[in-house]
């Protein structure tokens, strides 16, 4: 294997389907890759990229991501004494609220505006939870029961952020995914990744950084050229 | 007014940071870069409503000079959004995926062996939620165990896949030192939010804990709760990142303290401008010589610093360490001693060495030189040379290059002067200053450079005075 690492590419071009972090280690790296992916069944195209979010502290990094990326699932709420459970598709983007009926997923069945420390939410059973308004009297307290308790810890744990509106503490890291068919119009219009797989997903790593003075000096490790920033501003 | 150049403020702080942490180098067979940046005006919920298309060129031109001075390769995209009513969100969503798939790096292969292991440290995440470090031979029984049929694979397989899936920030794995290279974190944001988000914690007890940069090793369990071994294992992570280290109080026996050299004292305290002052005194002892060199940075990351003080941790002599500085011993000969003082406000490294043998003290300086390299390697926009201080003026910096360059030419040709009083400087002084060269071989040459030196001052004056004539 020595004698590989003799040998100087001059360029790697023609091997931009090997990461670049591969390409950038070497000709040893590039060759025992290339072994990898030969000796593995098959191999997979890889859409993935890093978001990053920076900014001063309360600009709303983590709103915008909550925009971004809202979190969709499917729920039940149920009727007088616990009978007649209706079955709707939730969705929380930002601070919008919004309940849809499965079968007809275009039409918003319900939208609450959750505002800042106005609601409280909580667990109820093994799946469940309920959102409670504080002051509004013209609000309902509505209960949901999820599928799995993974799916409803997520939801508590986003709308207890939406709803305190607390710092972010360290940087928060999550994986969410675009599936392509969404955004197919702008694929079909003429754009160079027309020829990609259009059932394809595209991978995203988000990374929210903590605005807080205190965080400033660790962020820097983990800023990475392959990566989107945003960066915020809100003066 | 105020709130909007405080805000053009904030952006100017981060793009400067973006600058000096992307490598702008690092582009496609196109030229373009892998990063791509996009500024985000959260305010339109704040602002009013009648704001005229000219208000918002207004600012999108200032973010962009604020951009072009910073001297990002990539180009810039501006957009305004408001999280209330959602607007431009949509827009926003797909300006990003379209970024995204106009990456290069999109669609790369990847062998499915690396997803493999990749999907099993999802699945360990799972099952390990308090604690989600796990051993690599744990890891390699559990993907054999799932997907045992699929692909083989060996230890240097998985170690390969995990230093791919730490850069794309899947995971937390390192190769070296031996200690880490047997442990993945299985989540980074048990590394971000857990380890080093507790230490940094903003709260106030944790603050004052780490107030001055040092806290007792006993005291370390308050930040983290858990076992000895995981502190010594998420010291051993941090290290690694050079955030902090451990420092042997060399003066109070067993007394262990956590260094975090980015929030230690600006300038040397009392005790340590004493201690200071007795292993280096005002004038070099008998017997040694001292060498010298400045690093002249284009600027100077103020945690570039400190990760450099992270890495020299094993070599600090009687704990003379501050925020700006520390005192080095050689590896082999203690009495090998080398001064680093940085020069913020000038963006300079400042290196004197001290011994009796010169032989040692290069070897120290070029010690020095590699670890700067090295730290300096991780920061694109960071660029620097090795200088010397003319003699005429200390503020007058000249580049080593070309006084070596200076040394190759006869004595009649030279031309190197310093570059604030414009006096002529013989480039051997300069040399014996930096240690490369040991004494002057033959001390008339110095005389003879000056004459010509001045020979040709003579001339060119004389010239100068027949064409002022004509």
């Amino acid at each position: 294997m020595n004698r590989i690492d003799d040998i100087n590419l001059e360029s790697t071009e023609g091997l931009e389907i090997i990461p670049i972090e591969i390409r950038n280690q070497g000709t040893k790296s590039i060759v025992q890759y290339i072994l990898d992916l030969c000796k593995s069944p098959n191999s997979k195209p890889l859409y993935r990229t890093k978001l990053m979010v920076v900014g001063y502290e309360n600009v709303g990094k983590t709103t915008i991501l909550d925009c971004l990326f809202p979190i969709i699932d499917l729920g039940e709420t149920k009727g007088i004494f616990n009978f007649l459970s209706t079955e709707y598709l939730f969705e929380l983007q930002g601070k919008h609220f919004r309940k849809y009926k499965p079968n007809a997923l275009i039409i918003v069945d319900k939208e609450i505006i959750l505002e800042n420390k106005q609601w409280n939410v909580q667990e109820t059973k093994e799946t469940g939870l309920e959102l409670i308004p504080l002051n509004d009297k013209t609000q309902k307290k509505t209960e949901i029961y999820f599928k799995e308790k993974e799916t409803r810890d997520k939801w508590i744990e986003r709308l207890k952020r939406v709803i305190l509106n607390s710092a972010t503490h360290g940087i928060e890291v999550n994986t969410h995914i675009w599936n392509f068919s969404k955004f197919n119009q702008q694929i079909a219009n003429g754009n160079e990744n027309e020829e990609k797989d259009k059932d394809g997903q595209v991978e995203f790593s988000t990374w929210d950084f903590a605005g807080q003075n205190d965080y400033y000096n660790t962020h820097h490790y983990f800023l990475s050229n392959r990566s989107i920033f945003l960066v915020l501003s809100n003066e | 007014m105020n709130k909007g150049i405080k805000g053009l403020e904030s952006l100017d702080f981060w793009l400067k940071s973006l600058s000096s942490h992307l490598n702008q180098n690092y582009c496609d067979e196109n030229g373009k870069p892998f990063y791509s940046i996009i500024i985000i005006g959260t305010f339109l919920d704040s602002i009013a409503n009648n704001q005229s298309d000219e208000d918002k060129n207004l600012r999108q031109t200032k973010i962009m000079e604020i951009y072009d001075k910073n001297g990002l390769k990539s180009p810039p995209f501006y957009f305004e959004v408001s999280c209330s009513t959602l607007e431009n969100i949509e827009e926003l969503r797909e300006i990003i995926f379209n970024i995204s798939l106009s990456h290069s790096y999109m669609g790369e292969n990847v062998p499915i062996g690396y997803l493999t292991i990749e999907k099993s440290i999802y699945e360990l995440r799972k099952l390990k939620q308090n604690h989600p470090i796990i051993e690599i031979q744990d890891l390699m029984t559990y993907v054999q165990s799932q997907y045992q049929s699929s692909f083989e694979f060996d230890i240097e397989f998985t170690k390969r896949s995990l230093r791919l899936l730490h850069e794309w920030g899947v995971c937390i794995y390192f190769n070296e030192p031996i200690e880490l290279s047997n442990i993945v974190v299985l989540d980074p944001q048990h590394f971000t939010k857990n380890i080093l988000g507790d230490l940094f914690k903003a709260d106030e007890s944790i603050r004052q804990m780490r107030s001055n940069g040092n806290i007792d090793y006993s005291q370390l369990n308050k930040i983290w709760n858990g076992p000895t071994h995981l502190i010594d294992t998420y010291l051993s992570l941090l290290e690694k990142f050079e955030i902090c280290f451990i420092l042997e109080d060399q003066r109070i026996e067993n007394q262990k303290k956590l260094i975090i050299p980015n929030l230690l004292s600006e300038d040397k305290t009392k005790i340590i401008k004493e201690e200071l002052e007795k292993k280096w005194p005002k004038t070099i002892p008998r017997g040694e010589i001292e060498i010298e060199r400045i690093f002249s940075f284009n600027q100077v990351p103020s945690e570039m610093v400190s990760r450099l003080l992270v890495r020299f941790h094993d070599r600090i002599v009687d704990n003379i360490i501050w925020r700006r500085g520390v005192l080095l011993k050689h590896s082999k000969n203690e009495s090998i001693l080398c001064l680093l003082e940085v020069k913020m406000s000038e963006n300079l490294f400042e290196i004197r060495i001290r011994g009796k043998e010169r032989k040692e003290c290069l070897e120290m300086m070029k010690y020095i030189y590699e670890e700067v390299k090295i730290v300096s390697g991780n920061y694109g926009g960071v660029k620097w040379k090795e200088c010397v201080r003319s003699p005429h003026f200390s503020k007058g910096l000249i580049d080593l290059d070309s006084i070596k360059e200076d040394c190759k030419l006869e004595l009649k040709d030279r031309k190197l002067i310093c570059p604030i009083t414009r006096f002529p400087i013989y480039a051997e002084e300069l040399l014996i200053k930096t240690g490369l060269l040991d004494t002057l071989e033959n001390k008339e040459n110095r005389g003879i450079f000056l004459f010509f030196f001045h020979y040709q001052f003579y001339i060119n004056n004389v010239n100068n005075q027949k064409l002022i004539r004509k």
